[in-house]
């Protein structure tokens, strides 16, 4: 059991409280405004340069029951991470947001934001138009969408958001992507400084709280692993693959069977925080092309080959030992992105465990089985 | 669960649809319906033909713009659907299904999509020189879809990426980019050149398919109502296939004079005419019975079926031919079938100025199940046709392909009960 760390400690506060978190309440008592998003290609650095505090319209850690969102986006074909949004929104859960921001990302985003913003009562922005191809042409494209959001976000607040105001909060983010750069790295090591729980931790905390404040948070735990050098055993090495997931219990879970997540591979994690604005490029055209996710992309993304040679590189840098494949039911890009990289990365050495889950749900029955058959089959490889 | 290269192609199905589709063209009451299967067939055989002969053969998925293939003098064939209607009509569902789920494709995919994957993964489809995806940007399938299938195939995949928005310029030269970019890739793959007075002319031919699309749908509001039940799909598909050939006008022209006739002399299809209805997706292609059932014995006619019908005529006036890949980027707006790939709004205007002017006493939403544009938008649209139009909505999640007599009873029970509200409303009032 690796020690206990204080840094840490503070970071996991964030979440508790949930979706309101304390340093959310905080901002809206000092009379700051709040913008939710919901998908990784909004560019955040915007809506901080404005002022407002983003915020990653989520469920929490536990499975939602779900009543009117089922009713209203049709429980058959839309998933349930959108479902779970979408409910949270209907009870009010989210009434803190002044207004929200969003994109063309996948099928479901687009309708949780058309058909949400009929039933619920938070404003909705004109939405990114998202392309799904990546390449010069998708560039330009994004940068005029990018530029409209900005415009959008002023009209909304009645602000004006300066070049650089901007040039400004893309230094501020840029800060949490070398911090979390520098965790991830230290999680390549065989000793990794922090287990997959924990890090569902720190990022789940990146997106409910002041930017700033999360940078210090997050030089503080850097501080704290180097001064402790804290190491966490991590007999096998995995990690876990998804769209959208971000709740802990479930992580956590799994490592006590006896592995460490030491990467992972959701939109909320990697997908999130990889790739860096450019800093010498026009401020706009720079977030354009870091908001297609060209480094670290998205299942919905094509070319899939990017995608593919990705999580191979993963595999190799990160010397997993397997891969925990979640596939979220209903979700359509990551079911078709699947069968793209699972057997070249198999074919890498890599053997990956497919599941279907539900959003928000936990280590139980079926998928407890098969994830304990798999890490006992990673044991007799390792040589456990 | 392995993605492996198929190495061996066998055509057996491909070439039983072709049997299957002369069987059915037997049963037709409407001359719509027998040219339908004609051309369906002569398509099929235009790919045998190709492959046979060794000539380039391309597959993509909907609403690809085939007037480029007829340009550039290249067969092509839209295999979502192909597959789609093979699995509806002849019901290989058990081995194509089976196969897409061995190499990872879950039942939440909707099947025109995972017969495409199964087909391909079964061999069953000709191998064409590359496929194309990607055209209908807001379904996750049609993104993501062609590049499973080419990895199968191991042939080259392009993908054309339709923006969100509609009528903005940028789109349009978005559009026209990525129109440029396809050709490239299909002269490069084929070793043709694209002959731009050709697809001139074939933009034209197009134009004038929703031209007289216009027309039909203002036809179609006539009483008794002079469209046969579930035709409406089989137009559609013509105009998926066959946009920018003589054929597609001449199929056109003969669904046009056909409605002519009947309003002319005042005829439906069916014996009586209880209820008029407006449809909001497609009709289930595996379940002509239950159509039928609807036309002749509960007397149901659709007066509106504004996603087959409903192009914007005054932005068909502004379509200038002479710049033929403009052209084609405004059809991607134009085509009414593609506003549930855009923003719900305009769908949803789409759909309520149709109910208002068809003056339709009840909807029938049967989206395909599985489809999250769909489902997604389900409730929305029922509670909008109820408030501003004052008309209920029977929503059917149905398997669109599916062709199996207990769905087709279901379906029927699900649908009387319908009527009984309709007929409840008519009473008071």
């Amino acid at each position: 059991m690796a020690e206990t760390l204080e840094a840490l400690e503070e970071i996991t506060k964030v979440n508790v409280s949930f979706p309101f978190s304390d340093p959310a309440k905080k901002w809206k008592e000092e009379g700051k405004k709040i913008v939710g998003w919901t998908c990784i290609n909004v560019p955040e650095e915007i809506i901080h340069a404005g002022g407002m505090m983003p915020f990653r319209i989520t469920g929490g850690n536990e499975e939602l029951a779900l009543g009117r969102a089922d009713e209203i986006l049709y429980r058959g074909s839309t998933c349930s991470f959108i479902r779970t949004c979408l409910e949270h929104a209907l009870r009010g859960d989210y009434d803190f947001l002044d207004c929200i921001a969003s994109c063309t990302s996948c099928e479901g985003i687009i309708r949780l934001t058309e058909i949400g913003e009929i039933y619920h009562n938070i404003p909705v922005l004109p939405v990114l138009d998202t392309p799904r191809k990546i390449n010069e042409k998708a560039y330009e494209f994004y940068h005029v969408e990018v530029q409209d959001f900005k415009i959008h976000l002023e009209r909304f607040f009645d602000i004006r958001i300066s070049d650089k105001a901007i040039a400004n909060s893309i230094k501020v983010y840029n800060k949490t992507r070398i911090s979390l750069r520098k965790l991830y790295e230290l999680n390549k090591k065989d000793e990794p400084a922090v287990t997959g729980s924990e890090l569902m931790e720190i990022l789940n905390a990146a997106v409910r709280m002041p930017r700033e404040d999360y940078n210090v948070l997050l030089d503080n735990l850097l501080e704290e692993i180097e001064a402790t050098g804290r190491a966490v055993v991590a007999p096998i090495r995995i990690m876990i693959s998804g769209s959208t997931f971000n709740a802990i219990p479930f992580i956590k879970d799994v490592e006590k069977l006896g592995v460490v997540m030491v990467i992972d591979d959701f939109c909320g994690g990697i997908r999130y925080w990889w790739q860096h604005v450019e800093e010498d490029v026009e401020p706009m055209q720079a977030l354009a092309k870091r908001y297609l996710h060209v480094e670290c992309p998205c299942p919905r993304t094509n070319p899939s080959t990017l995608r593919a040679n990705r999580l191979k590189e993963m595999a190799h840098e990160f010397k997993l030992d397997g891969i925990i494949s979640l596939t979220m039911r209903n979700c359509a890009p990551y079911i078709y992105d699947l069968p793209m990289w699972k057997t070249k990365v198999e074919d890498q050495g890599t053997p990956v465990l497919d599941l279907d889950i539900e959003y928000g749900g936990g280590l139980s029955g079926q998928i407890k089985t098969r994830i304990e058959a798999f890490i006992e089959m990673l044991s007799l490889e390792v040589g456990l | 669960m392995k993605l492996r290269k198929i190495e061996k192609i066998d055509l057996t199905v491909f070439t039983q649809g072709i049997h299957v589709m002369e069987e059915i063209k037997a049963h037709s009451i409407a001359r719509c319906e027998t040219m339908f299967f004609d051309l369906m067939i002569k398509l099929f055989n235009d790919v045998k033909s190709a492959v046979d002969e060794g000539k380039p053969l391309i597959a993509h998925l909907m609403s690809f713009p085939t007037e480029i293939y007829t340009g550039m003098d290249v067969t092509g064939i839209e295999y979502d659907m192909c597959c789609g209607l093979l699995n509806a009509w002849a019901d290989y569902a058990n081995e194509i299904y089976t196969a897409a789920a061995a190499i990872g494709v879950r039942p939440e995919i909707c099947s025109p999509h995972r017969a495409s994957v199964g087909f391909f993964a079964k061999g069953w489809f000709p191998k064409p020189d590359a496929l194309i995806g990607g055209s209908l940007d807001q379904c996750d399938n049609m993104s993501h879809n062609a590049n499973l299938c080419a990895e199968l195939y191991d042939v080259p995949v392009f993908c054309l990426n339709r923006p969100y928005r509609w009528w903005s310029e940028r789109g349009i030269e978005f559009m026209v980019d990525e129109l440029k970019e396809a050709i490239a890739f299909l002269e490069e793959i084929t070793g043709k050149k694209m002959d731009y007075d050709r697809l001139e002319e074939a933009v034209k031919l197009t134009l004038k398919q929703m031209e007289m699309s216009v027309e039909i749908h203002n036809l179609a509001m006539a009483k008794p109502c002079p469209v046969r039940a579930g035709s409406g799909f089989l137009i559609h598909w013509i105009r998926m296939a066959y946009a920018g050939t003589q054929e597609g006008v001449d199929y056109c022209a003969t669904y046009l004079n056909e409605l002519k006739e009947r309003v002319a002399e005042g005829k439906g299809f069916g014996p009586k005419e209880e209820y008029r209805l407006i449809n909001l997706f497609t009709s289930p292609a595996g379940q002509h019975e239950v159509l039928d059932w609807l036309e002749q014995e509960i007397g149901a006619v659709f007066v509106a079926e504004p996603m087959y019908f409903r192009y914007n005529e005054k932005e068909l006036a502004k379509v200038d031919t002479s710049k033929p890949l403009e052209a084609l980027a405004r059809f991607f707006y134009l085509e009414p079938y593609y506003q549930y790939y855009g923003p719900y709004k305009e769908y949803e205007d789409m759909i309520i100025n149709d109910a208002l002017e068809s003056g339709a006493e009840g909807a029938i939403n049967w989206f395909n199940d599985n489809c999250r544009m769909c489902g997604a938008v389900s409730t929305a649209i029922k509670d909008a046709l109820s408030e501003k139009v004052g008309i209920p909505t029977m929503t059917i999640g149905v398997d669109l392909v599916d062709n199996s007599p207990a769905v087709g009873a279901l379906l029927k029970k699900q649908l009387e009960q319908f009527f009984l509200v309709l007929d409840n409303l008519k009473a008071v009032a």
